[in-house]
């Protein structure tokens, strides 16, 4: 759609009206949309679609965050009631449902709606979202902790162990094991969703049991399921290399100083230490940036099973660049932090 | 069981070592005396690594039986922990782990420990005195990575010392160092069988060495035992033209 001189383009994404939160209530709704009829407002960030009760809906504009319900709305109303009666005929449409589209808005909302400035914009509200300790977020970030390193530390006891076994010993099935794991390596995280959902979902082998201690579909428990399918591969899979690279006469040495198998075991995987954290590494690396199993699985239901990825999704499609940059940056720092961690406890944690 | 004091550490009869069908080892008879050196000489590939292995109990033999201080260890029999602690090895190449001097130096140590780490009983005394052995005790906090060859070779040697084992088995030990580390650690050896009555076996390519340390020595070529015999008369007197042969050979060499 090409805009007016003076106008400039601004991309709005359309949502049926069940599918978002009432962001304000009916004292909220702006006198002059009373024709429409208050049937709940709801929220893009800077852009509101208001449902109005000859049904399709309603692009208004502002530039409040979620928390403090808008005022200024009624001031820009004209354009945006202009605006609206422009889209009106596609927005109806429920076809359109979760589209996005560009419209096109007044000489004022261009001021600084560049990509760099929503990038910066981003930086800024991620330093004030984890600032202000905002609810919604501490939750978010808490249940993405929660469900990566449950999953993480699973992968750990299950995967260095095997990866050590690979490395160390010889037995029959160890190249059938061998490539299976590889293939688990690079297994697609979405197809691992696929399959614990179908495993876990009510009608499937393991949901139609009914035994309490098999995760139901759509909580965190299913979650962890899922991240450990996709991690354990590659911690047992790294670990192992790790093993194999460590001089084949450590073993015997070290058995020769009167090591119990065990004890030379994990003589061997302290000396390829840091490949083992680096495995561990690689596996947390797949599972805390993971979208595809986590949203299969956990359905990203606010509050329950929303995790970061599955958030910037959301906040994406729904045009909240801002927000969606917030949660993005969050979760880069917090997977910088946590593998920053790691290697300084590797570093640090050897040797007196 | 030391207070039976049999006159042989270990006693051989017959053992026979194979690798996936191919026979690498088969040694009649061999005693290896309490208190003494032994040293086993050959050119490499006949066998002095893989009986050494044997002696460590790392691996058991194929066929016969191999006694150690009167308990027999026979081609089914388990190779109990109990005596593979008694004995250890120093190799060629100084394996040592990537961590400092004492934790390599202690490893020995910390292995009988078990999982007790607030029962330090004299360790750090034993590391320590140990390294004061070989001379190094200044090097205790370094990486043992950064050590050089000859360095990293008395490390190795304090980290068998430090277990005080009845028997020390050394392949080649001294194989590739220079001739001041050889000689400081010949005289460790000696220093510690004749203080500690550590009963040694020797492995080695160097027939002056050998002359220079053993009480006795022996010559094995493709898997057997040539010639056993006291030091003087193995390099004096040989009784085996092959013998003869090897140590003529190496004297030109
Ligand atoms: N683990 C093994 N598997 C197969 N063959 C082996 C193994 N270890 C040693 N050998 C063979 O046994 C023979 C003797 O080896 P080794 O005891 O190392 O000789 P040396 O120490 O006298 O040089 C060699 O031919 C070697 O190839
Ligand atoms: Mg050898």
């Amino acid at each position: 759609m090409a805009c007016e001189r003076s106008a400039s383009e601004r991309r709005v994404t359309v949502w049926w009206e069940t599918t978002m939160p009432p962001v304000f209530g009916k004292e909220d709704w702006p006198r002059s949309f009373g024709d429409h009829g208050y049937h709940g407002a709801y929220e893009c960030r800077r852009l509101f679609f208001l449902a109005g009760r000859d049904a399709g809906f309603f692009v208004a504009c502002h530039r409040c965050t979620r928390a403090s319900p808008c005022r200024e709305i009624e001031r820009n109303c004209d354009r945006v009631c202009a605006v609206v009666r422009e889209l009106r005929p596609a927005l109806s449409d429920h076809a359109y449902q979760g589209t996005t589209h560009r419209v096109c808005l007044g000489d004022e909302e261009r001021r600084g709606e560049d990509t760099i400035n929503e990038i910066l914009r981003g930086f800024w509200q991620a330093i004030a979202l984890i600032g202000s300790g905002d609810p919604v977020l501490r939750d978010i970030v808490g249940l993405t902790f929660h469900v990566s390193g449950v999953a993480l530390a699973i992968s750990a006891i299950i995967g260095i162990p095997l990866g050590a076994l690979l490395g160390l010993t010889r037995f029959v099935g160890r190249r059938l094991l061998i490539s299976l794991l590889y293939t688990g390596m690079g297994f697609p995280p979405v197809v691992v969703g696929l399959f614990v959902y179908l495993m876990l979902s009510r009608s499937g082998p393991l949901g139609s049991m009914g035994v309490p201690w098999i995760p139901a579909l759509f909580t965190p428990a299913a979650m962890i399921v899922a991240q450990t399918v996709i991690s354990f591969p590659l911690v047992a899979g790294f670990t192992m290399a790790a093993v194999m690279g460590v001089d084949p006469m450590l073993r015997q040495q070290v058995r020769a100083l009167g090591a119990t198998p065990l004890q030379a075991a994990t003589a061997v995987l302290v000396e390829a230490r840091i490949g083992v954290v680096v495995s561990m590494i690689a596996g947390f690396g797949s599972i805390i940036s993971e979208v595809g199993a986590v949203m299969l699985v956990g359905g990203n239901i606010e509050g329950r099973t929303r995790v970061l990825t599955t958030a910037v999704v959301l906040e994406t499609r729904k045009g909240d660049f801002d927000l969606a940059m917030a949660l993005g940056i969050v979760l880069l720092a917090l997977a910088f932090l946590v593998n920053l961690a790691m290697l300084t406890l590797q570093g640090r944690s050897f040797d007196e | 069981m030391s207070g039976t004091l049999l006159p042989s550490m270990y006693e051989l009869h017959g053992v026979v070592k194979s690798y996936e069908r191919r026979t690498v080892l088969r040694i009649a008879e061999l005693d290896v005396l309490r208190g003494e050196v032994l040293a086993l000489v050959g050119p490499s590939g006949v066998g002095k690594s893989t009986l050494l292995r044997l002696l460590n109990f790392l691996e058991a033999p194929n066929e016969g039986t191999l006694r150690f201080q009167g308990r027999a260890v026979g081609p089914d029999g388990a190779m109990p922990l109990a005596l593979r602690r008694r004995v250890t090895t120093v190799f060629q190449r100084p394996i040592l782990l990537n961590r400092t001097v004492r934790t390599n130096v202690a490893f020995g140590l910390d292995l009988r420990r078990g999982w007790r780490p607030w029962s330090a009983n004299g360790r750090d005394d034993r590391v320590a005195e140990a390294l004061e052995r070989v001379g190094l005790n200044s090097l205790e906090r370094q990486r043992a990575r950064t050590l050089s060859g000859g360095e990293a070779q008395r490390v190795a040697l304090a980290r068998a010392m430090v277990l005080e084992p009845d028997v020390l088995l050394l392949d080649e030990p001294t194989a590739n160092l220079d001739p001041y580390n050889v000689s400081l650690i010949e005289d460790i050896i000696r220093s510690l069988n004749q203080e500690k009555h550590t009963t040694v076996v020797l492995v080695t390519h160097n027939i002056f060495q050998a002359r220079r340390l053993a009480d006795r020595v022996g010559l094995l070529l493709d898997g057997s035992l040539v010639e056993l015999a006291e030091s003087e008369a193995f390099f004096d007197r040989p009784r085996d033209e092959r013998t003869r042969a090897f140590v003529r050979g190496d004297m030109v060499y």
